[in-house]
């Protein structure tokens, strides 16, 4: 029953316009003075959970009930009235302005009611800094601090509007192990004023550390609530990481050839010093596809953007067959053979309001038979827009529609067309069926195999567990910027396992890591 | 005579003071834009209809005062026009702003031939000035005296303008949300605070500006209307506030930059060099401006980079 | 109906209701300050077409908006804008004048070599902008409106320095040859040989825009820039070579204006004619195939304000008000979208319908 839940959502069911469900009939319940844990993959609906508890986003059935009373939370300023405060992932502050100011934004105290009355902010600054022992400088600029400090700043400005209920959203993967350890002491010191926590998180090591209670979303659906206590951190990852369905995917077995992609010692920090990537090294052969398993934010997409040329690197090396693409631009890395589905297909991967046609060609437009002398030849153009049009089931109108106006399935299907039709020696698939319609998913993943099976040397970034195990042959699991495991032979490898290299729980040796680059 | 004879005389540095007014008062205008995250394009036509109304204004009352009412009035009604269709109607925020400009220009003249018949100047009307007035203590000061004392009542509020702006935006509810609409317009919603409304704000405050500015041109530093009058001190205003970091100081010594550029200009006329290059002089002196800082600030960030 | 044809549709739509409202807005202008409110309103949509000299006056006036409007939809499908085409147009009338009077040339050659030159001089001045914003990333809008003050105030420099003929009377370079003046090609008008170039222009730009790989690449990466930086294009030389371009056809467009309508270099500052552009260029969704059709409206606008400038007591500045309204109103995203929504919104159901989702 409802004794002691200060926040319930009972059967929260969220679909967005394109109809993906994100939520379906979630229920979670959190005791007062409690800290629970919300965890799931990347996809399993945690965030959308907590837009619509945070009234960022509508839900289409289920209700939110606060001390047991039904609510209508309908924008984040009446969540905060409520007292529920959230600290986002992505800082919601003002680098130029004050921590008080900062945290006092939108509610100024008033001096002769029209100046702020600046002493005043800083004093209630100061006021909660003490009470939560969250120690801030009330008049450092917020751009200088370092991150845990600012996050110290966004839970102050939660408190500050008297939140009882605090959603903190994967606090710590901007934190040091130090900073980290700070926060888990001022959160257990939270609790003990009253305080109710609820903590997103992936990384089941802090989890169990910090957090009393549990609760699973597994692709939308809550896959359990448990108490911490008894409950070990395999079983945690079990109950996260797996698959209702196994989808199989029909192939035959690979047949790899010489080494096509070498990367090797790859390193790169962020802009304040941060390693995304540690000496990142693994080899992709001719006609094998090597997954990339792995949480989002471990270095993926930076790795795949260096691959391709978007991202400079300082150091390392890469070379395809043997040429090194260092200083290179990202036409001459096309020109190698690279071929690129990137990780968000309306950043990079189409220019919208352009044409399918116009989409297609543009990484040949200049080359014969599709340009002579200047001018695009519209019927080779054409006729190859029709051959790939029929050949990958691209539903438009003609090639002349706007891509915009294409679902995001045949979107996608547009970028594989022209990534996958110049018979690339290097494929870099970066989430190639993330958003898009069960169909065109099986069909993107049925012409991945078929570019392997043409001697393609295909990395494949994922977080579709069925997609990292299914259709890769052998995979390599990033965590923390590292390469945690490589496992030659993905049709063996169990969701158990593949979980807790995911998470952190489990570390190959270095002798085993290094068998990934097949020096040969 | 020669250039060093011209410039190190108290004369000079007052012509300075007086030739900055209109471009510090728009500059300020141009900062608050800015901070709000909006690169206002349409200070030029603020600045004419700012000016042509001044005139009309004080003909018709026979007060100085009320003419720069009317230059204030006139001015943020464009500003508002200019805010509905970049801020309601989503229109592209440079076009708009040309097209402002030119409607600015094309408009106060036909408004001006209008009313007096004619289409250059507007000395048929007897428009009113500004005074200017000695300040008591500090003009008997040796030099500073005559080149701080006897300027226009303009002039001095746009130096003071430089303190309210100042206060406004570092020390006020309203300052401290337009700096977070610029900057940070998500962890402004995200406090409940509108963003479009709070931009509303700043282009009007902007257009207040920027009419005082128009009128001093008008009533102050001449004392008639005359067509395109602003001859670009709209965008140059831009460029100093970009120059000065968008801070009420940084912009207000960047505007005096441009005064004594623009002061050289009408100065050095009488020397030998050919009145065309003296008359670019500020448009020079703004893009030799904007590469130095840009020069400058790209090397702080290459330093930055090479330090990781 | 498609959902491409329907933008098209809807495109037209705000074009027409911003023409529409603009001349509402005119005739309550009129109304308010003309003694003779009803014919002037006549005289201003009717004055155009009475004459065969107005006529001529129409077309003459647009000639030059085509070069300066083409150049502005090239430079703009970058998504980035240039304002420098006034002082283009200038220097490049200026360049032309210098060899017009200059050198001594046979009459099929002249032209030519004037048209080129100043083409040429006015693409090397646009290509400032747009290396102040790939080197400093510094704004080119402030930046090219600084240059177009200085291109001025230089070329009044030169002309009173070295190109002045003292028998003139006025600020005025020495006259043309003969050999280097644009003919007249339709008799009781001015209009000149230049038309021919214009209408080149025009199917030059349209052909570059949308049939050729450069322009191909101006256009995605006016769409999409990362779109094109992720397809291996160059952005920088992208950026410098549609503004060099842009402004060698506004170069031309002031060389024949000077050659096809004057006997002499006398414009005492920069034409409207760049600004004129830019308003063509916005109303043509900056495909050039409409540019002449808007250039001619603009025209006839100005025309009809001339008119009435004389006829009546409403100045002929009344223009610029018309042209900032509509420039406004069909850049205006959220003019009329309620109805462009609804109508897509109708047609994807339709399509996916189709496809049977």
């Amino acid at each position: 029953m409802s004794e002691n839940y200060i926040l319930e959502m009972r059967g929260i069911t969220k679909v967005y316009p394109n109809g993906f469900v994100a939520n379906k009939d979630v229920n979670l319940a959190v005791r007062e003075g409690e800290i629970h844990a919300l965890v799931g993959e990347n996809g399993a609906g945690k965030s959308t959970l907590m837009k619509v508890l945070f009234g960022v986003e509508g839900h289409e059935e289920g209700e939110i009930l606060l001390h047991g009373e039904p609510v209508k939370i309908t924008d984040p300023i009446s969540a905060i009235d409520m007292g529920i405060g959230m600290v986002h992932q992505h800082f919601m502050l003002v680098p130029s302005l004050t921590v008080a100011e900062n945290i006092v934004l939108g509610r100024e105290p008033r001096k002769n009611g029209v100046l702020v009355n600046m002493e005043k902010a800083i004093q209630d600054t100061r006021a909660i800094c003490e009470k939560y022992n969250l120690k801030v400088d009330p008049t450092a600029r917020v751009r200088d601090l370092p991150v845990g400090q600012k996050q110290k700043v966004e839970i102050l400005k939660a408190l500050y509007r008297k939140a009882k209920v605090l959603i903190l959203d994967e606090p710590t993967a901007v934190l040091t192990p130090q900073e980290t350890a700070e926060l888990f002491v001022e959160l257990k010191r939270m609790k003990e004023s009253g305080h109710t926590i609820i903590f997103i998180s992936h990384k089941l090591n802090e989890v169990k550390e910090l957090c009393d209670r549990v609760t699973v979303l597994r692709l939308g659906r809550t896959i359990g609530t448990a108490d911490l206590a008894g409950l070990s951190e395999q079983e945690i990852s079990r109950m996260m990481v797996g698959r209702d369905v196994i989808l199989k995917i029909q192939k035959q077995p690979a047949k790899p050839g010489a080494e096509v992609l070498k990367v090797r010692d790859l390193n790169l920090n962020s802009a304040d010093g941060r390693p995304i990537l540690r000496d990142v090294s693994f080899s992709v052969r001719a006609g094998e596809i090597l997954g990339v398993a792995g949480v989002e934010g471990n270095g993926q997409r930076e790795m795949s953007e260096i691959i391709t040329g978007l991202l400079p690197f300082a150091r390392g090396e890469i070379t395809i067959s043997g040429q090194s693409i260092r200083g290179r631009s990202i036409r001459a890395i096309r020109d190698m053979g690279v071929s690129h589905i990137s990780e968000d297909r309306m950043t990079y991967g189409v220019a919208a309001s352009a044409s399918v046609a116009e989409n297609i060609i543009s990484d040949r437009f200049q080359k014969a038979p599709y340009c002579k002398h200047g001018f695009l030849q519209t019927k080779q153009i054409g006729s190859l827009c029709k051959k790939l049009i029929a050949e990958f089931h691209i539903k438009c109108d003609d090639s002349s529609a706007p891509v915009k106006t294409l679902s995001g399935g045949n979107m996608q299907k547009v970028v594989a067309a022209r990534e996958f039709s110049q018979d690339p020696k290097v494929s870099i698939v970066n989430q190639p069926t993330r958003g898009i319609d069960v169909g065109a998913t099986e069909f993107v993943r049925n012409k991945i195999v078929d570019l392997r099976d043409q001697g393609t040397a295909v990395l494949l970034i994922s977080a579709d567990l069925n997609e990292i195990l299914e259709l890769s042959d052998s995979l390599i699991v990033m965590h923390g910027g590292e390469i945690a495991a490589y496992l030659p032979d993905s049709g063996k490898v169990t969701e158990t396992e593949l979980g807790e290299y995911m998470l952190g729980i489990r570390h190959q040796t270095p002798e085993e890591i290094r068998s990934a680059c097949h020096e040969c | 005579m020669n250039a060093w004879n011209i410039i190190f005389t108290t004369d000079f540095a007052f012509m300075v003071f007086r030739v900055t007014t209109p471009i510090l008062f728009t500059a300020l205008g141009a900062m608050i834009s800015r901070r709000a995250g909006i690169m206002n394009i349409s200070l030029e036509g603020m600045m004419l209809v700012g000016a042509l109304f001044g005139v009309i204004g004080s003909t018709y009352s026979q007060s100085a005062l009320v003419g720069v009412l009317c230059a204030v009035v006139a001015s943020l009604l464009l500003s508002l026009v200019f805010a509905y269709f970049v801020l309601k109607l989503k229109s592209d925020l440079i076009l708009t702003g040309i097209a402002l400009n030119l409607m600015a220009s094309g408009g106060t003249v036909f408004l001006l031939s209008v009313i007096c018949g004619d289409k250059g100047v507007s000395t048929s009307m007897a428009s009113k000035v500004v005074p200017s007035i000695e300040i008591p203590l500090i003009k008997d000061i040796p030099i500073l005296g005559e080149i701080l004392s006897g300027h226009n009542v303009l002039t001095y509020v746009a130096l003071l303008s430089v303190v309210v702006v100042y206060v406004l935006v570092n020390k006020s509810p309203l300052g401290l949300r337009i700096r977070s609409v610029g900057e940070n317009p998500d962890a402004a919603e995200s406090v409940g605070i509108s963003v479009v409304k709070t931009r509303f704000i700043a282009l009007m405050i902007t257009g207040i500006l920027s009419g005082l500015g128009g009128a001093f041109m008008s009533m102050g530093y001449v004392s008639w209307f005359a067509r395109d009058m602003a001859a670009g001190r709209g965008y140059i205003a831009l460029a100093a506030q970009n120059l000065g970091n968008a801070t009420p100081i940084g912009t207000c010594l960047a505007s005096f930059l441009f005064g004594i550029a623009d002061a050289l200009s009408s100065s050095l006329q009488i020397l030998s060099v050919p009145a065309e290059f003296i008359q670019m002089i500020p448009y020079v002196t703004t893009v030799i401006g904007l590469i130095v800082y840009a020069a400058y600030r790209k090397k702080q960030t290459q330093k930055k980079q090479a330090a990781l | 109906m498609s959902v491409k044809q329907i933008e098209k549709v809807m495109d037209a739509a705000k074009t027409a209701a911003a023409v529409l409202l603009s001349f509402a807005a005119t005739i309550l202008l009129i109304c308010l300050v003309s003694s003779t409110p009803w014919q002037t309103v006549k005289d201003f949509f009717l004055g155009p077409f009475q004459t065969t000299r107005r006529i001529g006056n129409v077309i003459e006036m647009a000639i030059p908006i085509c070069f300066t409007g083409c150049g502005i939809c090239i430079m703009y499908s970058t998504g980035h804008i240039n304002m420098g085409s006034s002082g283009y147009f200038y220097i490049g009338g200026l360049a032309a004048s210098i060899v017009a009077y200059g050198l001594l040339l046979p009459s099929g050659l002249h032209p030519v070599v004037c048209i080129l030159a100043g083409g040429l001089v006015a693409a090397l001045i646009a290509a400032i902008p747009a290396v102040l914003f790939s080197a400093w990333g510094i704004n080119e809008v402030v930046s090219s409106l600084m240059l177009n003050y200085i291109w001025v105030y230089l070329g009044t420099w030169i002309l009173r320095t070295f190109m002045l003929d003292s028998a003139a009377g006025f600020n005025a370079s020495k006259a043309f040859q003969e050999t280097a003046k644009l003919s007249r090609i339709i008799s009781g008008t001015r209009v000149h040989s230049g038309l021919i170039l214009a209408v080149v222009v025009v199917l030059f730009s349209w052909l570059f825009l949308k049939k050729t790989k450069w322009g191909y690449q101006i256009r995605m990466m006016g769409m999409n820039s990362k779109f094109s930086v992720y397809s291996g294009m160059g952005v920088t030389g992208i950026l410098l070579s549609s503004q060099m371009l842009g402004g060698f056809l506004a170069g031309i467009g002031g060389a024949c204006e000077v050659l096809g309508m004057y006997t002499r270099f006398e414009w005492a500052a920069a034409p409207t004619t760049g600004f004129d552009g830019i308003m063509v260029a916005a109303i043509a969704y900056r495909n050039p195939a409409l540019v002449p059709v808007a250039a001619l409206f603009l025209a006839y606008v100005r025309v009809g304000a001339d008119v009435i400038s004389r006829t009546s007591d409403v100045p002929s500045e009344i223009v610029s008000i018309i042209q900032a309204l509509i420039i406004m109103l069909v850049g205006a995203q959220m003019f009329l979208s309620g109805i462009r929504h609804k109508q897509i919104v109708k047609a994807s159901v339709r399509q996916l319908a189709k496809e049977g989702k």
